[in-house]
Parts: structure tokens; sequence; C-alpha cells
């Protein structure tokens, strides 16, 4: 088989920022840079080991397919979980990813840190503040790591071009993870650049951000997309996967994935921080990302959850929605099948407080149903396959 | 809208002394429910094996979690149980209470003493050991060294009295045990039989099945610091909401004995062709679930998961192995009954025959008999089915 080689990088500091990063070496010969930026009062909790360049060139390999020699130190344990991780994802899309080795030029294991301290990566969303906030609410329940920071990462939904949406973004989110005494700590990173497509990778590439910082924590937490019920496991982030990107001393928790999205926007509804900086939206332009559109499907859905609970709609949703919107918002299929609109009306439903925006609601899933369905009538595909041709052409 | 948990009654839970009784030992917990009922759960098992036995309540714990949560009772737990374990089953509760919220509920569970156990001195695994298609692929395939770094030390298997073969069948179980040994020992493995009436505390088993065995296993923890449960369903045919499965297994572990579930990664027949490398399977595989459960020692080769591992040899072009001792017919094929589930196995089975270029009737009988079951299924979940179904159990 092919050889993709990975050579580690000392960290660089420049100003106040550290980056840290390594060369990938395609079988082609094409080099790629790959780092990671950061404040450098957090250079102490930078580990070492090669394990979050693994992580973060793992899908990489499988696609080309290529044995990943690594020029460094990599937790035995982290091979051994990834070897199970590469067979489900094979599974799946056998015609995307293959098994490949790992080869690396020293497997030792790494010395359990001093603390039981935990990081998570935060991007403001439902999820992340829910995770944040089942760990530090004075109510918690029984909990393994003191949650202490959060990871806002540069280069996922923020592209690395525009920085002064994500200074905005940082100050936000600063606001929600000061409330309750956390470290918000922002990472800039180009490892999208060989990560495509983005459905099935980006559980890893979070990861691999968690990992780099295995020095100063004892686990790494992510917040769950789909609850158990509804679960989709070949969405890159799942309970199955997630875990088994883990070392020895870094277990990778995928968190919250017992409760569905409204019973998480209720429990964060008594956290006035997160509700003022809540960020959900994904389908701003991207010098706008760090605010709520109000009008994409996923604003939509948001503004409609803290409805149906009886919430105010807080600040970070400059405006409320129309029925007409809601009449208008296409849902994609798997939204659809996760029932996170189905909740909703239950939820209403429970309170006594179905009104028009309910049956607008009902009728807009109807519509986006059959809407669905008819794109999967062959005639339709034949249409749009002949349109899209034209348009080339 | 409720997140912390509010359940008012309480199970306790009390871990019995074990006692040694001509040659074996018994070991257990009694339950008392919130009425004031008690049940006395029990393992027993050859005496030999006494120094394995832990002292701690974990594997009670796992025992009676399901009856626990069924009935929506805290279990207030009179013994020693590991932190990791009680933080590990607060995730698995959410699993299966966000699956089946009308069966099982999230309760609480408290322990006098939580701490871990000692870690044992030792690499060795465990294995649950059926005798079945699964249990032999993961016993083959780590003893042969052919796990690659997923090896495990796997020094036993672990057969069960209690589950597929009913307590009182003291003869069948001797002689599943008779041919498992034959199994084991030419893997130089340790066959450690036991019998436990878990069942008797109710519940779906399809739902409880991989607690318990997570139990029993840990039960061993003196002698082993990993528990393996071979797995049924490969990553492509995954069923998450299945007893044992890769999402909630692991969450039956503690900091010291970890439960893993092996194997996912092979389809059914992948695990058929690799034993078949192996002659003692080829002559003692066990697979069957006839209804007469006195006769489950052999393979009865007409009940649908004997016909169905019969046509996974044939269609890798291996024959019938000795464990059959009929072959089968296109009728046999064509009069299968099973749910949407199991269609996924026979459409390997298709697969597999046109790769190794092997066909007959056989072929077009699998064909048929997923057409006839499809429509079985349609007819069985139409509505106006159900209703009937409905009002037939109501009267």
């Amino acid at each position: 088989m092919d050889k993709i080689h990975l050579w580690p990088e000392d960290i660089i500091y420049l100003g106040d920022g550290a980056t840290k990063g390594f060369i990938l070496e395609e079988p082609s010969g094409q080099r790629h840079a790959l780092w990671y930026r950061f404040p450098s009062e957090f250079s102490s909790k930078i580990t070492e080991w090669c394990d979050p360049f693994v992580v973060g060139a793992l899908f990489n390999a499988m696609s080309i397919p290529a044995d990943l020699v690594v020029h460094g130190n990599v937790s035995p344990s982290l091979i051994f979980n990834l070897r199970e991780f590469q067979d489900a994802w094979s599974s799946w899309h056998p015609e995307l990813y293959s098994q490949v080795d790992i080869i690396p030029e020293a497997s030792k294991e790494r010395t359990q840190p001093d603390t039981q301290d935990a990081v998570m990566t935060f991007s403001m969303g439902v999820d992340g503040c829910f995770t944040a906030w089942r760990y530090n609410k004075p109510d918690h329940e029984r909990i393994p790591y003191a949650l202490r920071a959060g990871i806002l990462v540069h280069g996922f939904d923020f592209p690395p071009q525009y920085e002064e949406t994500f200074d905005r973004a940082i100050k936000r989110a600063r606001i929600i993870l000061d409330s309750v005494g956390m470290t918000l700590i922002p990472m800039t990173t180009n490892l999208r650049t060989i990560n495509h497509p983005m459905e099935s990778r980006h559980g890893a590439f979070l990861i691999s951000c968690l990992i780099l910082l295995q020095e100063g924590y004892r686990a790494g937490l992510i917040g769950s997309s789909y609850p158990y019920a509804t679960m989709q496991l070949q969405w890159g982030s799942n309970p199955l996967t997630d875990r088994m990107l883990s070392s020895k001393f870094f277990p990778i928790i995928h968190d919250g994935a017992g409760f569905n999205r409204i019973q998480k926007v209720a429990y964060v509804s008594d956290w006035p921080e997160a509700l003022q900086n809540l960020r959900v939206c994904i389908r701003r332009e991207a010098d706008q990302r760090d605010k709520n559109c109000c009008r994409c499907e996923k604003c939509i859905r948001t503004i409609l959850e803290l409805r149906a609970l009886g919430i105010q709609i807080p600040p970070s949703f400059e405006q409320d929605v129309t029925n007409q919107q809601i009449l208008r918002m296409r849902i994609s299929e798997d939204v659809l099948r996760s029932k996170f609109y189905d909740e909703i009306l239950e939820v209403t439903k429970s309170r006594k407080a179905s009104n028009r925006w309910t049956n607008t609601l009902r009728l807009s899933l109807i519509l986006n149903k059959l809407i669905i369905q008819v794109k999967k009538l062959p005639i339709t595909d034949r249409f749009r396959r002949r349109t899209s041709r034209r348009q080339r052409e | 809208m409720e997140f912390n948990i509010k359940t008012k009654q309480k199970i306790h839970l009390w871990p019995e002394e074990p006692t040694i009784q001509e040659g074996f030992i018994t070991t257990g917990f009694t339950l008392e429910y919130p009425q004031g009922d008690r049940f006395l759960a029990w393992y027993r098992l050859p005496e030999v094996y006494s120094n394995w036995i832990t002292k701690g309540s974990n594997p009670f714990v796992l025992g009676a979690l399901f009856t626990a949560m069924r009935t929506a009772s805290d279990l207030v737990t009179h013994g020693k149980v590991s932190p990791i374990l009680l933080q590990n089953l607060e995730e698995f509760q959410s699993a299966y209470a966000s699956w089946y919220p009308q069966l099982y509920n999230r309760i609480d569970i408290q322990a006098d003493i939580e701490k871990e156990q000692e870690r044992s001195a030792t690499t060795a695994a465990i294995s649950t050991f059926s005798g079945g298609v699964d249990s032999c692929f993961t016993a083959w395939r780590h003893r042969k060294g052919k796990a690659g770094r997923s090896t495990r030390d796997l020094r036993a298997g672990l057969i069960l009295h209690g589950f597929d073969i009913p307590i009182g069948r003291i003869t069948t179980f001797e002689r599943v045990t008779r041919k498992v040994k034959i199994l084991l020992d030419s893997l130089n493995m340790e066959m450690i039989p036991m019998t436990f009436n878990l069942k008797k505390l109710g519940g779906n088993l399809i739902h409880t099945q991989g607690t318990f065995l997570g139990s029993c296993m840990s039960l061993l923890q003196g002698g082993f610091v990993t528990g393996i449960i071979p797995s049924t369903n490969s990553y492509a045919n995954l069923n998450i909401r299945y007893g044992t499965n890769p999402i909630t297994d692991h969450l039956l572990s503690s900091e010291t004995f970890s439960i893993v579930h092996d194997n996912c990664s092979y389809s059914r027949s992948e695990k058929v062709r690799e034993i078949s490398n192996w002659p003692e399977a080829l002559d003692h595989l066990r697979v069957c679930l006839r209804e007469d459960r006195s006769e489950r020692d052999k393979n009865c080769c007409r009940c649908e998961k004997c016909v169905r591992t019969i046509l996974e040899f044939r269609s890798l072009g291996l024959g019938l192995p000795p464990c059959f001792e009929k072959d089968i017919s296109a009728n046999h094929i064509m009069s299968l009954k099973y749910n949407k589930n199991f269609i996924y196995f026979y459409k390997e089975i298709i697969k597999d025959s046109k790769k190794s270029k092997v066909s007959g009737l056989w072929v077009g009988a699998i064909y048929l008999s997923i057409f006839i079951n499809r429509i079985r299924q349609i007819i069985k979940n139409s509505p106006s089915v159900r209703r009937i179904h409905q009002s037939t159990k109501k009267l």
C-alpha cells in the first residue's frame, strides 16, 4: 500500500500566539503544512505526542488509501482504538474509506496527567451549552471530570480568512464560559484543507483539536448532535466512533445523547448568559456567522423550540419568525428523520400551548415530506440531471 | 420538563455470602422490592474458580439494573460498587430510556461504598461462549493471533446455563458443555460453566442480555481484566437497540474490568468462512434455536438459524459441515419465517454465492423467501392487521 508520511513540527511562538503543526506528505509527493494556532498561554497544555495529528490526518489516509507513517510517538492505546474506528467507517462507506495501517516511529503510552480537568469543543450552540451547563450547574448529576475549558475552533464553520467575525464570536463565547468559570481557548486550524467531505469527518477534526491539549486535561468532551432515540450513526460525530478516538489517558466523551434537543434547550434556559449569546446559525454569510440570521432552518427550529417551551426569545435572536417563514422553510431529510419538529409539537401539546404557528408547522412538515418524496422520484432525478447538464453546457 | 431523577421507590440489593456445596460455589444477591417482596438471584460455578469471584457488588448491580429501570425504583446497593461503573451506567440508562421510554426509566444507583476493585495482576480476558458462530469466531481469532493489534489475551470461555437452556435442563447443558469443552480445549482455553437465575427477574431478554452477560463475566473479576461479548451484528448491519451492541456494552465496564463488544467489523459470512478452518468447530458448532429447548445441544437443521447457517456454509462453497446432520431443501428455505432485520443476512448469502460462483435452485428459493417475508411484514404491520391483533389480544 502507498504511504503517507507525517512529520511533527516544533511549536513556534509569535507575539501572543503559538503554532503547533505537522507536515503531511502524500504518496504523490505533495506536501501539506497543517497547523493549529492558539494563545501562547496554553502552550504548556500542548502534547508532544503525535496523537492529534494522526486523528486529524486519518480520514485523508483512509480515503487515498495509504498507510500512515508517523515520525514521532503515538499512544499504543489510540492505535488500538483507531483499528476499530476504521472498521466502522470502512464498513459504512466502503466506496470512500479503506483500512490503513498506522506505523509510528515510537509507540509509548503517556503518563496520566495529574488533574481531573476536562476540555470540550464549544461552538456556542445548544449542544455545547448543554454540556457546559450540565457539568457546571450547581445541582449537577454524577460527573467524572471538572469541565474547565472550551475550545472555539476557527476554520470549521468560521472560514479562516474572517478573523474579525471570529474575534466577535470569541467575545460572546467568553461571556458564556466566564459565567461558569470555564476558560475559552480560541484555536485556528487549517485541517479542513485535507478533510472533505466534512459530514463524516468533522468529529475527528474537532477531536484532533481536543487531543492537542491532552497534556493539560484528563478528558475531552464533544456535545452530541443527535439523541440516542434518533441516532444517525454515520454522522461524523456519534457516540460509537467518537470514543474510538480515545487513548488510555485521554478519553473522548460523546456527551448528552440521552437528551433530545428540546430537552437541552429547556435545560439551558436558566442560564441567561448562554441564552443571550446562543449561536446556532450555519447559513449566514461567512462574515456574519457570529450572529444568528433568524431565517435559516436551524435558527427557526431553535426559535420554535424556545417558543414551545414558553421561553421569551432571547437577544441572540434579533427577530422572531413569522408563520410565512415557517411554511417556507426547507427541512432536510436528516432533520426530519431526527424528529426535532415532532418534539416541538409534542411539547406544545403537553403544555396546551398549541397555536396558529403549530398548525403552520404541521403543514410545513407535510409539505417538506412531500417535497422530499417528489425529489426522490426517478423522473425528478432525470429532470434535475438534464437541467444541470444544460446549465453546464 | 424534568431532568433530575424523580423516582420515589427503592429496591434494596443485599449481596449474599458465597456458599460451597458438592464442589460448586454459589454466590448472589437478594433484591428487596418496594412492596417488600424478595428475590434471591444466584450464580453457581465449580468451586475451583472460587478465588476469581469478586468481593464487590458490580456484577449484582448489572444483574438488577433493568429490573430497577423497569419498575422506576432507585437501586440501593448494600455493598461496594465501582464509581466508574456508576458513571457509565448513567449513560447506559440514558440510551435505553431514550430507545424505550415506555419501558424504562432513568434511576439513581446508590452504593454503601463507592470504590474500585483492585485490578487483577493479569492481562487475561474471558469471553462468553455458546459454541455458536460469533463466539467461535472471537475465540479462534484471538487465540490464533489473527486480530493483529486488537488481539486480546483470551484465556477462558464462559458457558452459561439459564439463558437459552433452561436451568431445569441439566442433562442438556451437560451435553452442551462436552461439545464446548472440545472446542475450547482445541484452542487451549479454559471452559467455565456457570448456572444463573437472572432470567427469572423477568423483562425482555432481548434488552437485558447484555447486562446479564456483563454481570456473569464481571463476577470473575478476580481472574480477568477484560470480558468479551462477541458481536451479533456487523457495523454495516447494526441494530443498536439490541441488548448487546457496540454503543452500550462498553458502558458496563468499571475502571478495573472492561467489557468489550468484539468483532463488529465482520459479517456473519466472513465469520463462517474463518471458522471453517477450525475442524473442531465444523464438528461441534451449535447454533440451533429450536422450540424444544431440551434438544438444543444439537442442531435441528430446520429452525431459521440452522437453515441460515447451513446456507452460509453452502454459499461459500464449503458444503455441509458435520455439525449439521441433515441438509436442507428449497422447500425448507421457502417456508422460513423471519423479520426484516434478518433479510440482510439472506442478501449476504446471495452475494456470497455469486462471489463463490455457487448456484442452484436454493438461491432462487432464498430470493422467494425474502419476497414472502417482506410481504408478511407489510401485512403484519398494516394498521388493520395490528388492530385485529390488539383486539384478539384483549379478548
